[in-house]
Parts: C-alpha cells; structure tokens; sequence
C-alpha cells in the first residue's frame, strides 16, 4: 500500500509517496529527518494517512505475535512501540486473537471458504422452479433443526475447556514408554499439545501433524512454557481438527536470523469416545 | 510542565472558532487535531501522550489572541511547532518507568479469549467471516491470498485490508469492554 500525500495549502496531488515500509520504520521509531517531520505534519490533515497509520500498527502487532519481525525490529518494537497502555491493549487484543485464529483454522485457502453470497449474486425469490424451490425450504428447514440441535447440544455441554497432552519426543508423558492414545473429555474444545525439547532457543516453532486422514500443517507458535525445569513449545488445536487417530507431529524452529531447523519428532494417538 | 493555566469554556470557544466558522466542523477539527497530536507523541516513545497532546492545545489556545494577529496558514502547522516545544520539554523531564509487556501465561489471558469469542459473536454475520478469514491468511503470512479472498469479496485489495482493520477495531473496543466488566 502507497499512500500518494495530498498537499495541506494547494489541495493539489504531489509526488512524495508514503509506503508502508516508511510507516513501519516510523513506528519503530526509526525514520530519519526530513522525512520523519514531513510524515508527523501530514498525519495531522491527512485522515487518510492517519488510517494507514493505524493499519501499519496493527500488522507490526501481529508481525510480532507471529514473530516475524527480526531481531533489530523486535528490540525497536519493545523498547519503542510499547510505551502507553493503549499499545498493551492492542498486543493483549493481538495476542487473543493470534490464539483464536490457532485454534479455529479451518480454511487452508480462500478458495475454500464458503464465502456467503451477497444479496445481488443469489435470491431465493430469483429462483423460478417450483421444484427447486422446495427443495431450498426442505434444506433450510433440516438447516434450522441442525442449528436448534447443535444449540441445544453446546449448551448442554456447559464451558469450553482445554485438554493438555504433554509429549516428549517420540511418545505421549502419560503413556510411559509405550504409545499411548488419549481420550479427550467430551467438553475439550482445545487440544493444547506441549511438546517437550531440550532448550527453546527458536523465535517461533511450527508443528506439522500428520495422520493417514488427517494433516494440519504450518501451525505456528511462540508460546514456550518452563515448569520444574521441563521445557515445552505449546501449540493449541481446536479438537475437532483432531479426529480419533494416530498422529506423528514434526516439529522445527526458526531462529532471529530466519534459519529453520528441524528439532523432532513426537508421537500420539487420540482414542475413540 | 507548566498546568497551571486551565482552558475555560471561553477559552475553548475561541479556539473552536480560530479552528473553523461553524461550530461542528470546528469540533471535528479539534478531535482530529488531538486525535493525531496523541498519535505522534506516542509514535515519538512518550508515555504520556494524552497529557502532552493537552497541554500543547493549552498552550496554542492560550496564546491565540497573539496568533490571530500575525499567523496565517494551516493552524496544524502551528499545533505542530508547539508540539515539538513540549515535546522537547518532555525529554528534558525524568522519564516514568517502561510500560510492561502482559504476562502470556497468566489467567488473564483465558478471560481474553472468552471475551474475543464473545465479541465475534457480536459481530454480522459477514463482518465475522471477512475478519476471520483475512487475518487467518495474515497468521499465515499467505500475504498472496488476500487477493484470492479480495476477490471472492468483490473488493479491491486495499479496501478489504482497510475493512478488515475497521473490523478488529471494533472487535478490540468490545473487548475491552468486556474484560472491564469480567476482571
């Protein structure tokens, strides 16, 4: 995205433009003069600029959850950017969010995604065969019993709940030495999978699990946890994603220099209910 | 910091005025002028943004019989001078202690993540899919494929990734509000 600045006293386009490279580096308060001063007296006429501005904010949080920024950009970023409360808002928010979107990926690519149509694509009153017709109000009708059962059947199950399985490279912790399947508790609506390593040395980490009807690749994460000197990379995954299985999970790591690395592999089944 | 000059009513009313002839305009531009001073005093590190936001409209209300007299042009201009003058006070200033980064692990972050589930709740029914899907390609850094969603959307890339910010913003305010109402 380039912004094209208007002149504030002719009104007239001029040729200076603003990327978001620019607005980045803004941010993180690494633009030099001039053009730090021409963008600051801009972004007080400029609503169009000053949108962008909250744009690029938003990308540099999430750049930063998903710890894609390098190792400069994240030292700028914590030492420069998070400087009010309303900026830890925004990384709180972007951190729910990162999370949410873990646990609810459900669409590999926007081809595959049901994408409602609008109002002016598609009209049931533009269909003009009876039969077919009916045929849509037999389907909504099954569509709304569908809905008032899953209803009745989510509320039914009371609060979502998290299932954590613990896995040292090559098996489950619970199961000991062997292979061990888990069952998740019928109200898990989050598989949270700990993956146990030797040091966390990687800025962000990636899980591909793997089964013979079943692949989730990509899984990102940065979240690592250290209990009673045990060291895990946690990855969250909505249990519906996870059907009753045997898993292989491939984990690797990506460090500040962007060099990734495999780490291991880990081993787990999920048993029928 | 000098605060103790306090911006009366009549005061603020002849800003209002300076700023623009009808009154509403006039209050617009005061909200945009404050709105972006609190944005760069924040882009330029400082902690209390709002606080030197305020006190560089005092200071331009204040002297504004002056102004009148001789300055002529765009009033951001003049907001903007000031503001570099505060600004430059602020750093002389001891600085309050960094903000923290939240803990990630702490119970907080569960009541979040109900509250966003509450949220996207709250949210149309399209509003929810477009946010969902274009910060899912974002997560994904399939920065390509916006183009793809774009396109199912009949939007240009722009608008969607515009959209998509007004979405998380009103997602981010709810949010807010209801973790004010469950810590």
């Amino acid at each position: 995205m380039v912004i094209i600045i208007r002149s504030s006293e002719k009104g007239d386009r001029i040729l200076r433009t603003i990327g978001n490279e620019t607005i980045k580096t803004y941010l993180l308060g690494n633009l030099e003069e001039p053009s730090k001063t021409q963008l600051e007296e801009r972004l007080l006429n400029d609503a169009e600029l000053f949108e962008e501005v909250l744009v690029v904010e938003d990308e540099l949080v999430d750049q930063y959850i998903a710890g894609r920024l390098s190792s400069d950009d994240k030292a700028r970023f914590e030492a420069h950017f998070v400087v009010t409360p309303d900026r830890v808002r925004k990384i709180q928010f972007g951190r729910a969010f990162y999370k949410y979107l873990e646990q609810n990926d459900t669409a590999e690519t926007p081809g595959a995604v049901q994408v409602k149509p609008s109002r002016s694509q598609f009209s049931f009153w533009q269909v003009r065969r009876p039969l077919i017709a009916f045929s849509l109000v037999a389907v909504a009708g099954f569509a709304i019993l569908a809905v008032y059962w899953a209803t009745l059947h989510k509320e039914s199950s009371g609060s979502r709940r998290t299932h954590v399985i613990t896995l040292a490279a090559g098996v489950t912790r619970s199961s000991g030495a062997g292979f061990h399947r888990e069952t998740i508790p019928t109200d898990a609506s989050t598989i949270e999978l700990r993956l146990v390593v030797a040091e966390i040395r990687y800025r962000t980490y990636k899980a591909d699990i793997q089964s013979e009807t079943t692949r989730i690749t990509d899984l990102m994460s940065s979240r690592t946890r250290e209990e009673n000197g045990e060291k895990t990379v946690v990855f969250s995954v909505a249990t519906g994603s996870l059907p009753p299985d045997d898993y292989q999970v491939k984990l690797s790591g990506t460090d500040d220099a962007g060099q990734t690395e495999f780490i291991d592999s880990y081993a787990f089944g999920i048993a029928k209910r | 910091m000098n605060k103790s000059w306090v911006l009366s009513q009549e005061a603020f009313d002849a800003l209002l005025d300076w700023l623009a002839p009808e009154r509403e305009q006039a209050g617009q531009r005061y909200e945009e002028i404050r709105a972006r001073l609190i944005k760069i005093f924040t882009c330029r590190g400082c902690h209390e943004p709002e606080d030197l936001a305020d006190e560089t409209i005092n200071r331009v209300t204040k002297r504004l019989n002056e102004i009148r007299g001789y300055f002529k042009g765009d009033h951001a201009k003049y907001f903007y001078g000031v503001a570099n003058k505060v600004h430059l006070e602020y750093l002389r200033r001891k600085q309050p202690p960094d903000v923290m980064l939240p803990d990630v692990e702490s119970d907080r972050l569960e009541v979040e993540f109900k509250c966003l589930e509450y949220c996207l709740d709250s949210l149309t029914a399209d509003n929810r899919h477009l946010v969902l899907q274009y910060y899912q390609l974002e997560r994904k850094a399939r920065i390509d494929q916006r183009k793809v969603l774009a396109k199912e959307l009949g939007l240009n890339r722009n608008v969607l990734r515009i959209r998509a910010h007004r979405i998380r913003a009103t997602l981010q305010q709810c949010m807010q509000e209801c973790l004010e109402r469950n810590v």
